[in-house]
């Protein structure tokens, strides 16, 4: 079933984020038809619309619909079949701050009420690129109409935008309400799995129900959605060849002052026209005289066009001071035979940059309205956006196009680019794709410091390895709940259970690396054992999960169950993290210390003791005002 | 055994085996600021890190090849993606390792030191079959590097049971 949609987009400037409804709302434009429009901000959806839905962040301001949300829901089939969401206004306060502080959660809304009929969230997104999608429904909306177009975009931001290699969905086997919309979408059962449960009933008993995986690969998507476009083929692609033959490829898109740029892979291609060189070197030839004949032989067919509705001029050997100028009128072709009045002209397949040319563009670009695209090149603006991203123009290409869309003249302002060859430069690099630990690494960016609000730090160089800093990331935490007393880790106590429900299960984690079962004192005393994960199990052996905040911490390594040094250690890190300028320490009742043992279980029989990190929770100190 | 003053100088931490879609050895001894396949492997593992739920502690080491002459870096995995780039694929063998923390340009301080754990704890031996490797860590999403003044790493030094066969 084809379910795609038309996407245009738009990016959110970094320093504008609208956190209230009143603010997002305002987001809000007329979108018609079979077209989606997205504000993105830092590389995600951030607000997405089509002629009935809006797609959006949540806020804390929701809490009132979430409410009215989980309570529907629990008068759903889904009642018992999946985790719990809070029931009362509290819990619902709480829940649409956690929704509200990620980037995963998505309100879907109907228009014009903006009630809130639905919830979708992009769960995570395994190694082999395969995105988890869940979604929590209004019964009311749940129709396979609402849902599905909700789904549908979802799904299609995640293989156009996210790259993602497939969506997949776990959900009760038996729900079709539930199920209904995902296969709308193209999903298919690959898995089912029986005597899953979330819930207890009120003796205490598991409520089983079979469970299904669903997926859809990114190839059954694409040919399910043939005008769904790949994640390479970014929509201004579209606004050019929406209905041309696809001859070039996007490689990437780069910004320059504000304005989107992109880099293309052309093949070598055919164009055919009138073209006429200038008699000397390094001089122009005579275009009008050019334009005049072109336009004189524009009931000759030219065979074969590639795109019939465009046509260009084409600039060649400016720059070159050994070749005379030429100027071509033409359209690309595939045919290299052609009525003997028409001139053809081979160009140089490789890397060309391009940019719309739009009064808009042209005015923060160069400073007039101009969209003429000999402007766009006598200012050097393809080539300097190039150049800040990593590109050369190329030396061996003196041919500059304008490619217009002639079919919208009568529409104005009509599409049209221009475009520049270019080559990459291997010494250059792209602040674009610049990756953060190359950021973390550079010394400039140590030495020019942005703005931030951040207190000066007085960390001495001589104390700088005593305390490490790290950032634990917020996530579901599986947990033996608090354990107080003498008895806290006898056989069968609390902590006992734990862990020996996530010794068992850690031994199910594909990915090893570094222990994730962390050790804390809850506010009330005692114990707390919590183990991070990146979905929650579906046997957790009646265990809670509960929402570790993360964050970040001061960290040093210690002497497991050495009183003395773990005092001595905890201590350091507190007077580190006070003497340090930058950091004040950050206990609270969510965020607590924490005990991780790092050393293997085996070490502690050569060295004769486990080694574990005390995490401290810290806070970046304000400058002062 | 440990002396006392010295067991939080160290940490013990093993490293499990696994796949590693690496850079392959970049001749030369130029960080990533000069070194351009150790840029573009550092692009393409950037971009395809965000994509880890997990954001539970770097998954990237950097080490030198003596053997090769060059650099190399290389990003750990549990399943082979699909799409690596055009990057090889090699087995990361893990193990123990000793491991310091060090801050900018002191990887030699931090391999000394441990080196001198090492031969002085009478328990662990320096394993030269297998690379010294380093990376930044924190996963920091705030500019900690420049609210601190210092970027840190940890170094990792191979290491073996002493008295036990490898």
């Amino acid at each position: 079933m084809n379910t795609a949609k038309k996407l245009n987009f738009a990016t959110l400037p970094q320093d504008y984020s609208p956190s209230t409804l009143p603010e997002i709302l305002k987001l809000v434009k007329k979108v018609k038809g079979n077209t989606a429009f997205i504000y993105e901000r830092m590389s995600k959806p951030f607000f997405m619309e089509t002629d009935r839905l809006i797609i959006r962040r949540f806020t804390i301001e929701d809490a009132e619909a979430v409410l009215a949300l989980s309570l529907d829901r629990m008068n759903s089939s889904m009642k018992n079949f999946d985790h719990q969401w809070p029931t009362d206004l509290e819990g619902c306060k709480g829940a649409a701050a956690y929704f509200a502080g990620n980037d995963t959660s998505y309100a879907v809304c109907l228009k014009p009420s903006m009630k809130l009929i639905g919830y979708i969230s992009y769960n995570s997104v395994n190694d082999d690129g395969i995105l988890d999608l869940g979604h929590v429904w209004y019964t009311a909306y749940q129709n396979n109409n609402h849902d599905t177009e909700a789904l549908s975009l979802m799904t299609q931001y995640a293989f156009e935008k996210l790259s993602v290699n497939g969506v997949t969905a776990g959900n009760p086997l038996d729900c079709e309400e539930q199920i209904a919309p995902l296969k709308s979408i193209g999903m298919e059962v690959i898995e089912t799995r029986e005597k899953a449960f979330f819930v207890n009933d009120a003796d205490g008993n598991p409520i089983e129900f079979t469970g299904c995986k669903m997926l859809i690969t990114r190839e059954q998507w694409e040919a399910g959605n043939p005008e769904s476009y790949s994640p390479k083929n970014r929509p201004e692609i579209l606004n050019m060849m929406e209905d041309a033959r696809q001859i070039e490829k996007l490689v990437e898109t780069i910004s320059y002052n504000g304005i989107t740029f992109e880099v293309v892979e052309r093949p070598d291609v055919v164009w055919v026209g009138c073209l006429d060189y200038a008699s000397e070197n390094n001089t122009e030839s005579d275009s009008d005289a050019t334009l005049n004949r072109y336009q004189k032989y524009l009931d000759v067919v030219k065979q074969d066009l590639i795109n019939p509705d465009w046509s260009a001029s084409l600039w060649v050997n400016y720059g070159c001071d050994d070749k005379p100028h030429g100027q071509m009128f033409a359209q690309e072709t595939y045919s290299a035979k052609h009525d003997e009045r028409y001139e053809t002209f081979t160009q140089p397949g490789g890397l060309w940059i391009r940019v719309r040319r739009k009064k808009e563009t042209s005015l923060v670009l160069f400073g007039n309205e101009s969209i003429d695209a000999w402007d766009y090149f006598i200012n050097k603006v393809l080539e300097n956006a190039a150049e800040e991203n990593g590109y050369n123009v190329n030396p061996d290409v003196h041919v500059r196009i304008g490619y217009d869309c002639h079919a919208e003249y009568n529409t104005s302002p009509h599409t049209c680019y221009a475009y520049m060859s270019v080559i990459e430069n291997p010494e250059s690099y792209s602040p674009k794709n610049k990756p953060v630990i190359l950021e973390m690494v550079s010394e400039a960016s140590v030495a020019n410091k942005p703005e931030i609000t951040a207190a000066a730090s007085t960390i001495k160089a001589e104390e700088r390895n005593m305390v490490r800093i790290m950032e634990l990331s917020a996530c579901k935490m599986v947990t033996s709940g608090p354990a107080n007393g003498e008895d806290a880790f006898a056989p069968g106590g609390k902590l006992a259970r734990f862990h020996e429900w996530f010794t068992e299960y850690d031994k199910q984690r594909t990915d090893q690396f570094y222990p994730r079962n962390f050790m804390w004192s809850p506010p009330g005393g005692g114990f707390q054992w919590g183990f991070a994960v990146d979905e929650i199990p579906a046997d957790i052996n009646g265990l809670k999960v509960i929402d570790f905040p993360g964050g970040l911490y001061a960290v040093a390594i210690s002497v497991d169950a050495d009183g003395q040094d773990h005092d001595r250690v905890y201590n350091g890190i507190l007077e580190w993290v006070n003497n340090s300028g930058c950091f004040v320490l950050d206990e609270t009742d969510e965020r607590r210390s924490l005990g991780n043992i790092t050393s293997p279980p085996f070490v502690k029989d050569i060295i004769g003791y486990d080694q574990m990190d005390l995490y401290f929770p810290i806070a970046i100190k304000e400058e002062p005002k | 055994m440990i002396n006392e003053k010295d067991r939080n100088a160290v940490r013990i931490i093993e490293l499990p085996s696994c796949k590693m879609i690496w850079s392959g050895v970049c001749p030369g001894t130029a960080g990533t600021s000069e070194n351009v396949p150790l840029r573009k492997f550092s692009e393409w593992w950037s971009a395809f890190d965000k994509l880890r739920k997990d954001r539970f502690y770097a998954r990237d080491f950097m080490w030198y090849d003596g053997a090769a002459g060059g650099m190399a870096w290389g990003l750990a995995v549990a399943d082979i993606p699909a799409d690596t780039g055009g990057f090889e694929v090699i087995d990361f063998p893990g193990g123990l390792y000793a491991v310091a923390n060090y801050a900018d340009g002191d990887a030699e301080g931090a391999y000394t030191s441990i080196n001198k754990w090492v031969e002085e704890s009478d328990c662990f031996i320096p394993d030269g079959s297998r690379n010294h490797m380093w990376h930044c860590f924190g996963c920091c999403s705030e500019p900690i590097p420049i609210i601190m003044g210092y970027n840190q790493y940890d170094f990792y030094f191979p290491i073996l049971v002493k008295g036990e066969a490898k």
